[in-house]
């Protein structure tokens, strides 16, 4: 009986997860930055309201975290509702 | 002084009951102010996704235009609402007017307002929550504004519109908790 050879070995590293981060603005309503939490990632109320504390209290929040395509997408529909959303590699 | 009232009526409209002459020239205002939005305006709304070259010449290629025309469509939708302003039976010094917007367009119009508020806080240097709160000078029993000053009570003027449609316009089940603690149309986030 013959050993299996291991013919090759090979290494996964899976692509970095990237950050969704919102900016505070002086401007955007707290009620309304809330809302878009909510609609855009489907948070409920208490961590959409949360999310938007800390960008009011921090001047910026990570709000999601994942796959580089899901960001962009994130960011995109931030985007359309005004807000000042940026991605980062983590 | 009785402040505009929003119902949300059977069908899902909104109906905007008892604006006064400065919401009414605040409101016909926001088509003009995202009409191909320019400088700092254009900056503000439509903000680069990260500090990464490629990826935002990618944005400005792939994502951007389908942002513009978003803007676009909801101005059309609140410039062809606003033909529906209705001035209602004066019952004193101040006119008043109505408007309703429909149920398929209320999102178009909590966008639109947001952005025309925006866009107005970028044209005038509007920085700081501070800067939301001018002092108005009163001069022979009469309030001075100079431009910008204008500008900071139309956007405050439209916060309180847009809130009220978040809040009053929209259903139930979709709008978001109001805290107790903070004032629901309260800016800064």
């Amino acid at each position: 009986m013959t050993e299996p050879q291991v013919l090759e070995e090979t290494q996964v590293r899976l692509a970095p997860p990237w950050n969704v981060i919102v900016w505070n603005d002086p401007i955007t309503l707290m009620v309304y930055v809330t809302m878009v939490f909510q609609r855009v990632f489907g948070y409920p109320v208490e961590k959409a309201h949360a999310l938007m504390m800390e960008v009011h209290t921090k001047g910026r929040s990570i709000v999601w975290t994942g796959a580089r395509e899901q960001a962009e997408t994130y960011v995109q529909k931030l985007h359309a509702a005004q807000l000042l959303a940026t991605m980062e590699s983590t | 002084m009785m402040f505009p009232r929003i119902t949300r009526q059977p069908d899902g409209s909104a109906a905007i009951k008892g604006l006064f002459p400065l919401h009414v020239e605040a409101l016909v205002e926001v088509p003009e102010l995202l009409e191909k939005p320019e400088g700092e305006a254009r900056q503000r709304l439509f903000p680069d996704p990260s500090d990464d070259a490629k990826q935002r010449e990618d944005w400005e290629r792939l994502v951007r235009p389908e942002l513009f025309a978003l803007l676009a469509s909801a101005k059309e939708i609140v410039a062809r609402d606003l033909k529906g302003l209705v001035p209602t039976t004066p019952l004193g010094p101040v006119p008043r007017w109505n408007l309703t917007v429909p149920a398929q367009h209320v999102n178009a119009w909590i966008s639109a307002l947001n952005a025309a508020r925006l866009a107005l806080g970028a044209r005038h240097g509007v920085a700081t929550e501070q800067d939301l709160r001018p002092e108005l000078v009163e001069k022979d029993g009469k309030i001075e504004m100079d431009e910008r000053t204008f500008a900071i009570v139309k956007i405050n003027v439209l916060a309180e519109l847009q809130a009220l449609l978040i809040l009053e316009g929209l259903p139930e089940s979709e709008r978001p908790r109001e805290e107790e603690e903070e004032g629901p149309g309260e800016e800064g986030a």
